[in-house]
């Protein structure tokens, strides 16, 4: 009896369709990701239902962390730069070009004016961070409140700008005690400033994704 | 198992002197290895962060030498205090310190974001079966997108509707009042308020149940 001879062909695939998709696929996802930026404050939000997605740009947040200190962040660099400067003048601080990069670069900014000097000073972000954690965020007390005039100062400059006013938006911990954010909302009411319409930063209910 | 060309074309004797046919397979194993590697490390970290956001609008503030508003009409209303623990504590209509002839002082009902939804619907059902009739309207391309929207508006505007009160006392935490406005949409509730501040005998009240927890 002979044996069947098994064909002795090699299992030689031709693997280029392959491997061109796979070098597709990880050059398509190397250029569109982009690295979250580390969150200079931890801030877990609640879910909502609610699905309209938000801007990205011309928007100023105002961000309540967990022990509900008060953060001021803005998403374009000119205004940020121009705040810095006018909230410079009023304790006689006059930021150089390398503080002025760093803070638009900084995120959310917690600190009271008189420290932002300080804060900037710093060269690390997490050295700004662990400083901003020593401090108890913007001030926000009725004789002291620097937050009204961190909105009032970003709203000016922005309206001379794009004759308009930014989108506004309240990204808070879900842990918050309600009381400290209906302070924050209190201050968007107050005369002056009078923010009636606003955003509230919330995640997609996990049912909805 | 890189493949090495055995044996060049050099046969010895000779021969003509052939080019040498070189073997141009490259193994791709390791380099598919890769591409692999990193297209899975890829797919894996990339998480498809979307953060949306809830419209809020609040009441612009009445100038202070403004006549006070008319009383609001709160046979119709229900008020939900919210406070620690996740609880919440509810009664309907206005609120009674004493015996008046629309019935008894107001006790609270306990109630929690697992069962309110239950309870907003109920009491809110001929409302709900509108919005439904309008969503069918308009599934069944009745009606325009523009009109649907219009008639959902009008339909929540109605004063007959039920209305609701949120009321967080100090230990309510943020996600609790945004969990309330959810359910205020999903219950086709139009109008609502939030609050921060209980009245002194609703806190009274509150503060018995809170001991109960």
């Amino acid at each position: 009896m002979s044996k069947i001879k098994m064909p002795k062909s090699s299992p030689n695939l031709d693997m280029t369709p392959m491997v061109d998709l796979a070098f597709l696929l990880v050059t398509f996802f190397m250029l569109t990701a982009q690295f979250r930026p580390e969150e200079a404050v931890a801030v877990d939000t609640p879910s909502s239902m609610s699905q309209s997605p938000i801007p990205m740009t011309n928007m100023m947040t105002i961000v309540v962390d967990t022990t509900g200190k008060v953060f001021w962040d803005f998403t374009d660099k000119g205004v940020r730069i121009a705040v810095l400067e006018e909230l410079g003048k009023r304790v006689n601080y006059v930021p150089t070009e390398e503080e002025k990069i760093k803070f638009v670069n900084a995120g959310p900014i917690g600190v009271p004016i008189q420290d932002l000097k300080a804060l900037l000073s710093l060269e690390t972000g997490s050295e700004r961070k662990e400083f901003m954690a020593q401090h108890e965020g913007i001030p926000m007390d009725s004789t002291n409140n620097q937050l009204r005039d961190w909105i009032m100062i970003t709203r000016n400059i922005f309206y001379n700008d794009a004759g308009q006013n930014p989108v506004v938006a309240l990204k808070a911990d879900g842990n918050t005690v309600y009381n400290r954010v209906a302070e924050v909302i209190r201050t968007f009411q107050s005369p002056g400033i009078q923010i009636s319409k606003f955003k509230m930063i919330t995640d997609l209910e996990a049912s909805r994704i | 198992m890189a493949q090495v060309p055995e044996g060049g074309g050099d046969s010895g004797g000779k021969g003509k002197r052939r080019a040498k046919k070189a073997n141009t397979h490259i193994d791709m194993t390791p380099m598919v290895d890769l591409a692999f590697l990193l297209l899975t490390f890829f797919i894996l970290t990339t998480t498809m962060y979307k953060p949306s956001s809830l419209q809020m609008t609040y009441p612009v503030p009445p100038p202070p030498d403004a006549p006070p508003p008319p009383p609001t009409q709160l046979s119709n209303a229900i008020t939900l205090l919210l406070t620690k623990n996740d609880q919440i504590f509810y009664y309907l209509g206005e609120f009674r310190d004493q015996p008046t002839e629309k019935g008894p002082p107001t006790t609270l009902e306990r109630t929690d974001f697992s069962k309110v939804q239950k309870l907003l619907v109920d009491q809110n059902k001929a409302t709900i079966a509108q919005l439904n009739d309008v969503a069918r309207q308009f599934n069944e391309k009745k009606i325009t997108e523009d009109e649907y929207n219009a008639k959902r508006k009008e339909i929540k505007g109605t004063k007959e509707n039920l209305k609701a009160i949120i009321k967080t006392d100090k230990d309510a935490r943020y996600r609790n009042m945004i969990d309330m406005v959810d359910e205020m949409d999903i219950s086709g509730i139009g109008s609502y308020g939030v609050l921060d501040t209980l009245k002194a005998a609703e806190q009274v009240l509150l503060d018995i149940e809170k001991a109960k927890l």
